[in-house]
């Protein structure tokens, strides 16, 4: 398992050397947040656009200064700007097949499928109490596991703003649940 | 912190979580505070990672460490690529065999048809109008020396350089058993008929009253002189002293066949007798049994 800073720097080093491998380690290392980020932001194809994402980031990979941290962030700012990019592009087509709640295939393990779709459900239905800018902070610290400040680099915003919309997200979950649960607080 | 970062309506709600107790509950490290929210964020984080995304055809070339899909917009154009080779080269070959079709008929421009017929397919465009030959053979059945056998090579361009005359005996020319198959009626020309005795339209006309079978396929064209080169009066003229025009008209007549024998037989005191003498034609068969006609003489 290629996960330490140490090995993501190594990987960001080769990539910027334009070596297969740099790209093959992080988009392993990298691949599966990214494409959860952009299913939870509900995009029309999240794998062909995290791929998309991961194109143009090694594209442009020789360009990156920074370590293990500061490429996550970087990372996710192109991935953001994809997702924004494909919302605008949903918003000029004129027949649109709404993905979010279209369930995944089933896999081999039926159980594991099930219980993940449910939880995905589930996910789904309190995310959606949530306005946008609580949804966007909340998945970026959750999903994609950036800290406060990889998130407002992000967003373009500042620390304390994030901070404010996480705390104020995580409040509405909470009515969110109470309400499901039949328990008002 | 400025209002642009945050709404207007969540800067007046109270919050209900401290940043502190909101981190922790973010990074999971403090799953006491609320448990059922941590199970919600372990849930989404679960959720929305556990599927990793398949790498398509353009990344995994660009990693070069994943098979990449054969794309099949390749698969098509190489399809597509021997298709386009395999009409390219049927068209040639179309070309080919059309081009040598045209060649072997000299239907070509001069230009192409002298490039052709130096690989070997059809004849130069300059000698394009002397395909036909006309041969006019005698094969008396007795040869001496001195025989002559002419073959004439007709040029519409230039009739009188097309002439050849082979002195030794033999003959270039095959003998056909019908003698007038080998004669073309078309382009008989005096000079180089060595001994064709066609006169005159009238003349054959003439004959052709009597003979009419043999003379319609035997007589030079109406409008072409034909000036007898040999002496009509020279042995071997059958007797004839060659007065008679009408004999020596039908002359040109290359060969007879056993009709023309009995024609002799028949014409021995019309004016068409003379038509076999003077050895200008005779057939194998027709000549020796020729009788009092004597066409068997020769020259």
């Amino acid at each position: 398992m290629v996960d330490t800073d140490t090995d993501v720097e190594h990987a960001i080093a080769l990539a910027k050397s334009g070596d297969g491998r740099g790209f093959d380690t992080l988009f392993r290392v990298f691949g599966a947040a990214v494409a959860g980020y952009l299913r939870a932001r509900s995009v029309s194809d999240p794998d062909g656009l995290a791929n998309e994402v991961f194109l143009r980031a090694f594209r442009v990979v020789h360009t990156f200064r920074g370590d293990s941290a500061r490429f996550r962030a970087w990372l996710f700012t192109i991935a953001h700007n994809t997702a924004i990019d494909d919302a605008r592009r949903r918003r000029r087509r004129v027949a649109e097949v709404p993905l979010d709640g279209a369930p995944e295939p089933l896999g081999g393990h039926v159980e594991t499928e099930v219980m993940t779709r449910l939880a995905h459900e589930r996910v789904h239905a309190l995310l959606s109490s949530l306005t946008p800018e609580q949804r966007e902070v909340l998945v970026l610290r959750v999903v994609a596991d950036l800290s406060v400040e990889q998130t407002a680099e992000v967003l373009g915003k500042g620390n304390e703003a994030v901070k404010a919309l996480q705390r104020r997200g995580l409040a509405t979950l909470r009515r969110a649940l109470s309400v499901q649960q039949g328990v008002p607080r | 912190m400025s209002e642009d970062d945050v709404h207007g309506y969540e800067m007046n709600e109270p919050p209900d979580f401290d940043d502190t107790a909101a981190e922790s509950l973010l990074s999971g490290a403090n799953r006491g505070a609320d448990p059922e929210l941590s199970d919600v964020l372990g849930d989404m984080r679960v959720a929305y990672t556990s599927h990793p995304p398949a790498v398509g055809p353009a990344l995994a070339a660009l990693i070069g460490s994943t098979e990449p899909a054969p794309a099949p917009r390749r698969r098509r154009f190489e399809r597509m690529h021997s298709s386009i080779i395999a009409k390219i080269a049927s068209a040639a070959a179309t070309a080919i065999f059309a081009t040598g079709g045209l060649a072997a008929a000299h239907a070509l421009p001069a230009p192409m048809q002298d490039a052709v017929s130096k690989l070997g397919v059809g004849q130069p465009a300059h000698e394009a109008g002397t395909t036909e030959v006309q041969s006019t053979t005698t094969e008396p059945s007795t040869r001496e020396a001195g025989d002559t056998t002419s073959t004439t090579v007709a040029s519409p361009d230039n009739p009188n350089d097309t002439s050849t005359t082979v002195a030794d005996g033999t003959t270039p020319t095959t003998m056909p058993e019908h003698g007038h198959d080998g004669v073309s009626s078309d382009h008989h020309d005096g000079d180089h008929h060595d001994q064709s005795g066609c006169e005159s339209d009238g003349q054959q006309d003439q004959s052709g009253q009597d003979q009419p079978d043999v003379t319609t396929s035997t007589v030079a064209p109406p409008a072409t002189p034909c000036i007898p080169t040999t002496d009509p009066t020279t042995p071997g003229n059958n007797g004839h002293d060659g007065t008679d025009g009408s004999g020596d008209a039908n002359a040109t007549v290359t060969s007879l066949p056993t009709t023309g024998q009995d024609h002799r037989d028949q014409g021995s005191s019309s004016d068409s007798s003379g038509s076999h003498d003077g050895g200008s034609t005779s057939s194998p068969s027709g000549g020796p049994s020729g009788g009092g006609s004597g066409s068997g003489g020769g020259n």
